[in-house]
């Protein structure tokens, strides 16, 4: 999150009912902070939630070991990928 | 399958590429591309393409890393680094008009020469796949992928196979 201060400002504008603007009115209240401050410091949280999520996997304990296993002792690619790599390389 | 498509181009999404026309029969996959080029922040986008800038396929690649629920005690020797560095391949798809005809292999291949030709600098230890439908995990699987336990969607391969699928291959 380096020079954040330093980018440039940009302008989100979204348009929400009433009903919305009131519930999110409410919650800001409650929370002591204005509604734009409220609905950016929300969906910073739930973006950065999603981007962590999207950015890692997380695996149980029988998967674990299964790939530990896999990454760890020599295995040979098989004749598929072999015989792909010689006729479809193009590059 | 039939010869590949004369002139097949495999590069880095671009401006001026025909991605508007790509059919692979998935709209969320087509999708799934156009919202790559407007916004696309942590993943590359490789195209295949023909001569005339025609998009016939695409791949995504991005960093991730592979963690435990329940980190063991011990790690294999071998294993320097946790969480596990790892490429992660979310989308790979072609085109229906060229459907069978090696464009999906190609683009495979391509993503893991890439993979692996970095792999020194990025300490990737494995690739992991995102297979969207039965079709794609029968894909990866004749390559020799292997399945993650209890994920059928997810499968992946060491970065040892492909350091030895590529050894003798000179880097251009």
């Amino acid at each position: 999150m380096k020079n954040i201060s330093a980018a440039k400002e940009e302008r989100i504008e979204l348009r929400v009912s009433g009903d919305f603007k009131n519930l999110f009115a409410r919650a800001a209240e409650i929370s002591g902070v204005s509604i734009n401050t409220f609905i950016l410091e929300s969906v910073r949280d739930r973006a950065m939630h999603i981007i962590d999520q999207h950015e890692r996997i997380v695996l149980n304990n029988q998967a674990r070991d299964m790939l530990l296993n896999a990454i760890s002792t020599r295995s040979a690619p098989g004749k598929a990928l072999r015989r792909a790599a010689g006729r479809f390389a193009i590059r | 399958m039939s010869e590949l498509p004369s002139n097949l181009r495999i590069t880095p999404l671009a401006p001026g590429q025909y991605i508007s026309e790509f059919d692979c029969s998935d709209p969320q996959v087509n999708a799934g591309l156009l919202q790559h080029q407007e916004n696309s922040h942590s993943s590359r986008v490789i195209v295949a393409i023909d001569e005339r800038q025609k998009v016939l396929g695409y791949y995504a690649v991005s960093a991730i890393n592979i963690e435990f629920a329940n980190r063991p005690e011990t790690l294999p020797p071998s294993v320097t680094e946790y969480p596990i560095p790892a490429a992660f391949i979310s989308h790979l798809a072609v085109d229906k008009t060229c459907a069978r005809k090696g464009v999906g292999a190609s683009l495979l291949i391509d993503a893991l020469q890439r993979i692996e030709d970095a792999s020194a600098q990025t300490g990737t230890r494995l690739v992991m796949v995102q297979a969207a439908s039965t079709t794609a995990r029968t894909f990866y699987l004749h390559f020799g992928f292997i399945p993650v336990a209890g994920e059928p969607a997810r499968l992946y391969l060491p970065i040892k196979q492909l350091n030895e699928l590529f050894r003798d291959r000179t880097v251009p």
